[in-house]
């Protein structure tokens, strides 16, 4: 009945789970890869050069406190005027630059406009930090000042025009160099360049033109900046956290899909029973050597049960690992070594109660451990009613236990129809199976690292020393099994389960 | 049979649990994702908003910077130096003014007339402490104390002057320190000196009336009202000059050949504000310039004939009559203590030039 809900299950989990696997991963990748690049090619440029375009009417280029190093703390400053004309640079404190430049009409960089532009604004001459410096003696000067007590309102239109007429054709642009104030200075024709180090206190930069007919200079100011990458290191950090969470996710996924096809694949649990059975005859982990911190492939995801079952002591691990929650990892790990677990458990191993145990399920999110716990401990089970040879035992479960898959490549056409089932599932799911099937055929390579090796000799009362000499079919080494733990045929139930010794069989 | 069905149940139950929840958790995982995406997209993407200009608030500091200043006065020695050198006073204006100006104009005048640099006031060109004051408007000051002379004279002390900010910082005066005299205490040049007002009332007096009465004091001596103000007239070397200086010239008039008069006026200069600033300790150390007028007559016939070498080459080779006057120009630099001292105000310095000589 469950072979329908099968492909089902997988069709709804598997492929959410490898979405979000894939979605994680490549976001992760992507994470890295901006990272990278924020790093590299993304990084800012490590120079910053803007340009103020002198506005309205004067000769000169003042910039506000804070200007000269917004960026960084040295600044390359170069000025421009057309032809030979002269152009002076100069910085000093903000207060003297005011004071000097007086009621002279100038441009105000007041700072960035964009990454490659300054901002400008006419400057005004009731400009508030030397309001002292030179009373406005003229009434043009006086109405503008009123207005512009706040200096960043209210930029004055007005006060260009006025200041133009007052200005005469042939005004004269006055030179800075040389005064006594200034922290640095330099004058030339055509153009001028200087540096300048941050020092403490409020500088400003006042760039002039020189001279009759003079125009204000193109002022330009390139920073050195030391660029750094912040996004780079938790970028990374970010992008491989994702990539790894993607891949847990697929393994933890994949490994959820091995769980749920390994619920209907009885016949593998009969072949792995099988296989243990055969493997009762070889040497124990101790005669092997095998130390128990031997990592156990497959069983890693377990927490405590999978750690504790190499030890010598399987009991305390066997209720360790029944008290340990588990998921679907655990699950999963849980089928792979039912099959051989089975071998060294307890004779009361004929009891489903200790098989499911182990993997008791918490109450949500552990999907198929009931299933597959009981399918295990039936595969382990009804290996010796399979064996025994009764044929109509056998030919029974037969039928459903090969049901599932001759079923569902029967069924390809309608199925075809059919919105749950796809052609690819069901192409995943065959080769899930193939894959599956190969895996059980090879497990028994596994049977080193697993540890999962029966110790024959700690059973108390069978006949172990008839065993090696018995010869080696099928049947009687499963018999031989079952004799060991004590199983008999008639505590089996002999539900519909016993189709595994299809299984056992292809071994 | 029965187990294994009911197992199948609980495995599909849990199977849809488990579904149900972990399409949630798709869910959730898928948002938190996009919204990672989302947030290193734009990190990345968005370009780094411009800076803003920051500067400190402004804040009371020395108008200049020891750089600056030194610079300035390197100018100013400079100029005082290519000025005597071509004994051409021309030279000074661009780095002196006041009565700084006018001592050195005459005292070039007097040596080219002389032909002789002797009587030009030496001043060091280095420098052993600097008092910057922390004017933010104009006029502003800065004051310098050099090293003593070559010859062992002693500093002197200079203060400069800014009359506007396109001007430069001018040699406005100087005094040639008192022997061994004690300083007040200044702030550091790089924190910077109050200005202090001619007329500021934080003083004992204010320096313009400090000045005045000084001036008193050199006319009347100790019958001043404001002599208990001023350290006594022996510990003062320019009072005690100029006690000597008059008396030497009242007994050259009194030869019953002569029958001569002299008079004096001392006079803060016109038009000229006393400079200051302020001291460590509270009080200020101030500059000013005295015009000081000398008359001498004696009867008809009688000759006066001048006795200084500079008084002789500022008469540009006059005869002498019985008529003789003189004009100095001097500066002093006092200190006025507190408002709540008691102390007496005292000389720190003086020089006392004569600019002027007449025969009418």
């Amino acid at each position: 009945m469950s072979e329908f809900s099968y492909p089902e299950q997988v069709t709804r989990k598997f492929p959410a789970h490898r979405i979000v696997a894939i979605a994680m991963i490549v976001l992760g990748l992507a994470a890295v890869g901006a990272a990278i690049a924020s790093a590299t090619v993304w990084r800012e440029s490590p120079t910053v050069t803007a340009t103020a375009t002198p506005q309205g009417d004067g000769t000169m280029v003042v910039t506000d406190p804070g200007v000269l190093t917004m960026v960084s703390d040295s600044v390359d400053i170069s000025a421009s005027v057309p032809g030979d004309e002269t152009v002076t640079l100069v910085i000093g404190r903000d207060i003297d630059v005011n004071g000097w430049v007086g009621e002279d009409p100038y441009t105000r960089v007041t700072g960035f406009k964009d990454w490659t532009t300054l901002a400008t604004e006419p400057g005004t001459t009731a400009d508030a930090t030397a309001p002292d410096a030179s009373p406005a003696p003229d009434a043009t000067a006086s109405p503008d000042a009123s207005p512009d007590t706040s200096p960043d309102a209210s930029p004055s239109p007005d006060a260009t025009p006025a200041d133009d007429a007052a200005a005469p054709a042939d005004y004269k642009g006055p030179d800075p160099k040389n005064n006594d104030m200034w922290a640095e200075q330099a004058s030339d024709t055509g153009k001028v360049q200087m540096t300048w180090k941050a020092q403490d206190g409020r500088w400003s930069l006042l760039a002039a033109g020189v001279g009759e007919g003079a125009t204000a200079p193109t002022l330009t100011l390139t920073w050195e900046r030391a660029t750094t990458a912040p996004l780079l290191i938790p970028g990374l950090i970010a992008g491989g956290a994702l990539i790894l969470a993607g891949l847990a996710i697929a393994i933890a996924g994949a490994r959820g899909a091995f769980t749920r096809l390994a619920e209907s694949e009885e016949r593998r649990k009969e072949a792995l029973a099988a296989k243990a059975a055969r493997l009762n005859e070889g040497p124990s982990d101790e005669d092997k050597g095998i130390p128990w911190w031997m990592p156990i492939p497959m069983a890693w995801p377990r927490k405590s049960g999978a750690s504790a079952r190499g030890g010598s002591a399987r009991a305390d691990a066997a209720s360790a690992a029944s008290a340990s929650s588990t998921s679907d990892d655990d699950a999963a790990a849980a089928v792979e070594a039912v099959g051989i677990d089975a071998t060294e458990e307890d004779p009361d191993a004929n009891d489903p109660t200790p098989w499911a145990s182990p993997f008791t399920p918490r109450e949500d999110g552990v999907a198929g451990t009931d299933a597959a716990a009981p399918a295990a401990s039936a595969a382990a089970d009804t290996a010796s009613p399979a064996t025994a040879g009764t044929p109509a035992t056998s030919a029974t479960p037969a039928a459903t236990a090969t049901g599932p898959i001759p079923d569902l490549s029967g069924d390809v056409p309608l199925t075809a129809a059919t919105p749950g089932v796809t052609r690819k599932m069901l192409r995943e799911f065959e080769a899930k199976r193939a894959a599956e099937e190969k895996a059980a055929t090879n497990s028994g390579r596994f049977k080193a690292l697993t540890n999962a090796i029966p110790i024959l000799r700690k059973q108390p009362k069978d006949q172990p020393a008839a065993e090696p000499s018995t010869p080696d079919p099928k049947n009687e080494s499963a018999e031989a099994w079952r004799n060991s733990w004590g199983i008999s045929g008639e505590g089996i139930n002999g539900g519909d389960t016993p189709a595994t010794s299809t299984e056992g069989e292809e071994q | 049979m029965r187990v294994s069905t009911q197992n199948a149940h609980a495995a599909l139950r849990s199977e849809h649990r488990s579904a149900h929840s972990s399409r949630r958790f798709t869910t959730r995982v898928a948002a938190s994702i996009v919204v990672a995406g989302i947030t290193l997209g734009l990190a990345a993407g968005c370009a780094t908003p411009v800076p803003t200009p920051s500067a400190p608030a402004a804040e009371t500091a020395p108008a200049l910077s020891p750089d600056t200043n030194a610079t300035l006065l390197a100018d100013v020695t400079d100029a005082l130096a290519a000025a005597t050198k071509d004994r051409d006073a021309d030279k000074l204006k661009g780095r002196l003014e006041g009565p700084a100006l006018a001592v050195r104009t005459s005292q070039i005048e007097v040596a080219a007339v002389r032909d002789n640099d002797d009587l030009i006031t030496d001043i060091p060109t280095t420098f052993q402490q600097v008092i910057i004051n922390t004017d933010e408007t104009w006029p502003r000051n800065s004051w310098a104390i050099t090293d003593a002379g070559d010859d062992l004279t002693p500093p002197r002390l200079l203060v400069m002057q800014q009359n506007s900010a396109r001007a430069h910082y001018k040699m406005w005066g100087w005094v040639q320190l008192r022997p061994g005299v004690e300083m007040p205490a200044f702030t550091e040049p790089t924190i910077g000196s109050e200005s202090v007002a001619q007329d500021d009332t934080s003083l004992r007096f204010t320096p313009a009336d400090a000045v005045a009465q000084y001036a008193d004091l050199l006319v009347k001596g100790n019958q001043s009202d404001y002599v208990d103000n001023f350290e006594p007239v022996a510990d003062d070397p320019f009072r005690s000059f100029m006690e000597t200086w008059k008396s030497a010239q009242h007994d050259a008039l009194q030869g019953d050949r002569v029958q001569g008069t002299y008079k004096i006026t001392v006079d803060p200069m016109k038009d000229t504000p006393v400079l200051g600033v302020r001291t460590f300790q509270g009080g200020a150390m101030i500059m000013a310039a005295l015009t000081t007028h000398e008359q001498m007559e004696a009867m008809q016939g009688a000759t006066l004939s001048p006795q200084t070498k500079t008084a002789q080459a500022l008469l540009h080779g006059k005869n002498p009559t019985n008529k003789l006057s003189a004009t100095y120009i001097d500066m002093i630099s006092l200190y006025i203590p507190p408002a709540d001292s008691s102390d007496p105000i005292t000389l720190l310095g003086y020089s006392h030039v004569q600019t002027a000589a007449s025969v009418d």
